[in-house]
Order: C-alpha cells, then sequence, then structure tokens
C-alpha cells in the first residue's frame, strides 16, 4: 500500500491556499466574518473533486522531483466563488437603474437618488481605458497602493473590473448592507479553504479542495445596478458606419 | 467552463529597448506563423494594435487568453521597465492572465515573473529564434492548465465534480 507522505501534503495545503488568499476578492467586494443572521443560511460549496498525480503528494525517490504544488488550484477556487457572488449580486439587488450617458453627474444623481455609499464597485472591462483616460469628465480612475478606485467626488470607491472569468456588463454598486460573505471554516485551522485528502484511486490522489460559503442578504436596497451603454459598442458602431 | 480552444489569442509585453522590440517581432512572428494570434503595441509587427496610451495596452491585454512576458536586458532600467511592470502586473493579479515568462540569461527578472504561477523559458542573448517551440509548448500547456479553470458552484450535500489534473 502506497502511503500519502504527511509533509507533503502539508506543503501542498499551503501552497494552494496562500494561492487562493492572493487571488480571493470576495471579502473586499461585501462585507464578511460573523454576522447576526435572521435566516437560515443557504451555504453552498465551491470546489471541485480534484484528481492529482500520485507524486505531487508521495515522495518518489525513482521518479522525477515533483513540487507538491499545483499551480492554478488557488485561483480556480477565488474565480468559482466570484462568479458565485457576481451571480447573488445580479439577482439579489432590487434597485436598478440605466443611464444613456455616463458621467460624474449622472452617477453622482443615481446614487444620491438611491441613498448609497457604495463600499465598492464592478465595472466592466470596456470602461477600463475610457475611465482612465478622463473621457468622462471628472469620473475618473484613481489609485492608492497599486489599487484602482473610482473617483466620484470626495469618494473613491475601490473598483473590480469584469475579465475573461467573471465577465459582466453593468455597473454594481455594492453598499455595506447588502449582505455579508459567510464562510463555513475548515474545522481543523479555521481557513476558508478546506483541502480534504480522500484515498488514492486509478493511480491518482483523489483530493477535495472547497470553500463552502453563502452570501448572506442583508438589505437588498443597499446596492445598485445600472445599465449603461459601452463606449465600445459606440466605437464599433461608429466604424460598421464608415 | 472549459478551458480556451486555439486559436489562442495572445499578448506580448516586452521592454521597450532596442533588444527587446527585437525578441519581441521574433516572438510575435513565431506566434504568426503558427496560426496564433499575438497582440502586441508594436508598429511593423504582425499582431500590432493601436493604443493611444498604457491603459488601452492593458485593456487589450486583459482580452487575451494569455500573457507572454519578455524579460530581456534593461528590466533594471527604471523608464524602461516601467511599461513593462505596469503591464505584467496588471494583467498577471488583476486579470488572473495565464502567464509565460521568456527570461534572458544573466539579467534580473521583475519579481512578478519570479513566482510559481508564471512558467519560465530561458534564452541567451542572440538566441532568440531558437525559442519558438518551447515558447508555444509553454503557452499551450499553461492556457490549457485544467487546475485553473473557474470551479463551480454546488448545494451543500451535493457530490462535486470531478476533474482529472
Amino acid at each position: 500500500m502506497i502511503e500519502i507522505d504527511g509533509e507533503r501534503i502539508r506543503t501542498f495545503k499551503s501552497n494552494t491556499r496562500a494561492e487562493y488568499d492572493r487571488y480571493s476578492q470576495v471579502r473586499k467586494i461585501v462585507s464578511s466574518g460573523l454576522v447576526q443572521l435572521h435566516e437560515p443560511l443557504e451555504f453552498v460549496q465551491i470546489g471541485s473533486r480534484f484528481h492529482i498525480p500520485i507524486e505531487v503528494l508521495i515522495e518518489s525517490h525513482n521518479g522525477p522531483n515533483v513540487a507538491p504544488n499545483i499551480v492554478g488550484l488557488g485561483q480556480s477556487i477565488a474565480i468559482g466563488e466570484m462568479n458565485y457572488l457576481l451571480k447573488q449580486l445580479q439577482l439579489f439587488v432590487s434597485n436598478r437603474d440605466r443611464i444613456e450617458e455616463i458621467s460624474f453627474d449622472s452617477l453622482l444623481k443615481l446614487l444620491t437618488t438611491y441613498n448609497l455609499e457604495p463600499r465598492s464597485v464592478l465595472i466592466p472591462l470596456d470602461f477600463y481605458s475610457a475611465l482612465h483616460l478622463g473621457k468622462f469628465g471628472n469620473l475618473f480612475v484613481d489609485y492608492s497602493n497599486y489599487d484602482p478606485y473610482l473617483a466620484l467626488g470626495w469618494s473613491r470607491i475601490p473598483i473590480y473590473w469584469s475579465n475573461n472569468y467573471v465577465p459582466f456588463d453593468e455597473f454594481i454598486f455594492v453598499g455595506n448592507e447588502l449582505g455579508h460573505w459567510v464562510v463555513k471554516p475548515d474545522p481543523n485551522d479555521g481557513h476558508a479553504l478546506t483541502i480534504d485528502v480522500q484515498g488514492i484511486r486509478d493511480g491518482k490522489v483523489d483530493v477535495i479542495i472547497k470553500t463552502v460559503a453563502c452570501f448572506a442578504h442583508g438589505n437588498s436596497k443597499s446596492g445598485l445596478v445600472v445599465d449603461v451603454h459601452s463606449p465600445k459598442k459606440e466605437l464599433t458602431s461608429a466604424r460598421n458606419a464608415d | 467552463m472549459q478551458p480556451k480552444s486555439k486559436p489562442y489569442k495572445i499578448f506580448i509585453a516586452y521592454i521597450g529597448n532596442d533588444y527587446g522590440k527585437t525578441v519581441a517581432r521574433s516572438v510575435d512572428k513565431c506566434l504568426w506563423k503558427h496560426h496564433w494570434i499575438p497582440r502586441i503595441a508594436l508598429s511593423g509587427a504582425k499582431g500590432e494594435f493601436f493604443a493611444i496610451d498604457e491603459h488601452e495596452i492593458i485593456e487589450e491585454g486583459a482580452r487575451c487568453d494569455a500573457l507572454l512576458a519578455i524579460n530581456s536586458e534593461g528590466a533594471i532600467n527604471r523608464s524602461q521597465r516601467l511599461k513593462f511592470w505596469l503591464e505584467v502586473a496588471k494583467l498577471l493579479l488583476d486579470f488572473y492572465k495565464p502567464t509565460v515568462a521568456l527570461i534572458q540569461r544573466a539579467q534580473p527578472t521583475l519579481h512578478y515573473l519570479d513566482n510559481p504561477e508564471v512558467r519560465h523559458v530561458k534564452f541567451e542573448r542572440g538566441h532568440h529564434r531558437r525559442i519558438c517551440t518551447p515558447v508555444l509548448a509553454e503557452l499551450e500547456k499553461t492556457i490549457q492548465n485544467w487546475a485553473r479553470t473557474p470551479v463551480s458552484t454546488v448545494p451543500l450535500g451535493a457530490e462535486l465534480p470531478e476533474r482529472e489534473i
């Protein structure tokens, strides 16, 4: 019987969790931690049962020297939880509006109308260069410690851009009361990422890597989804017209 | 979500001195020749795109399937490395871009490229034409890294999907 190496598993866990911690963003977008709960939470599992090559978790004296790490595992969970949160926000936020032309005034007016002081904003990638280049006047991207912020008067709202893995087309403003990210941590060490080695099957090590989490709903009015005409679509239309 | 299939769109980040451009053109041609889609802010290159500033370059990079970062000589020069540093930092960390680094031997490596998530292809000065095949192989491996593909969500108590690594 092949014995799985305890030391290599500890290193594998630590590497995977370090990668997850580097990429996980959900706790920056919505608040997190212990909350007073008014309703039972619907936890979900965000993860996979990975079949990992045996040499990653078992020291081999004859075979190749393989590091106890699989690049991408931590990231795959971090992006998975971001997709789950995005869907939750799209479904839960009750304030919805539309603006034809984005500007400092139009956004400020909307936030005032909905009485919202956002803690974060999700913005489609189409607006990346336009917002950096000041194409919307006083509405622009500012940086602090290399992190991007939407500058809106005196406010600086942390920005999270859409990307190939987490696509969306609207501006999503998140207020403090919208909800909380709640995690059932690993009972052994309290980390958000649970890594359980199940055993060896068909020549591979069966490992469950997951986070058990929930977006606990708060006040659905503490958020705003704004449909905005994409500057890229304008550009495409203009090119087609030419 | 499945890993991306060919043809892959590759963003090339390079250091803007003479040698950096030479390597960048060579790699651009290599990708083009093999029917991949290079994207590079360098006039006359096969994958040339026009950008008026750094942010448009990063936005273009964010739409690609992978980043190929050419860490050639000059990376320690502040002005030359700033653009390169920005592109690598933003695409790798803010946009989760699968990344392969082309490292010129005996040159300092940008610290972002020196981490386990970035695969390396090394080359000697003047020998950059020989690395076309390994670059393609490493890029493909990185893009197809099934481990990196985002996981799905299932209710508590349900069986998690299985994934071969």
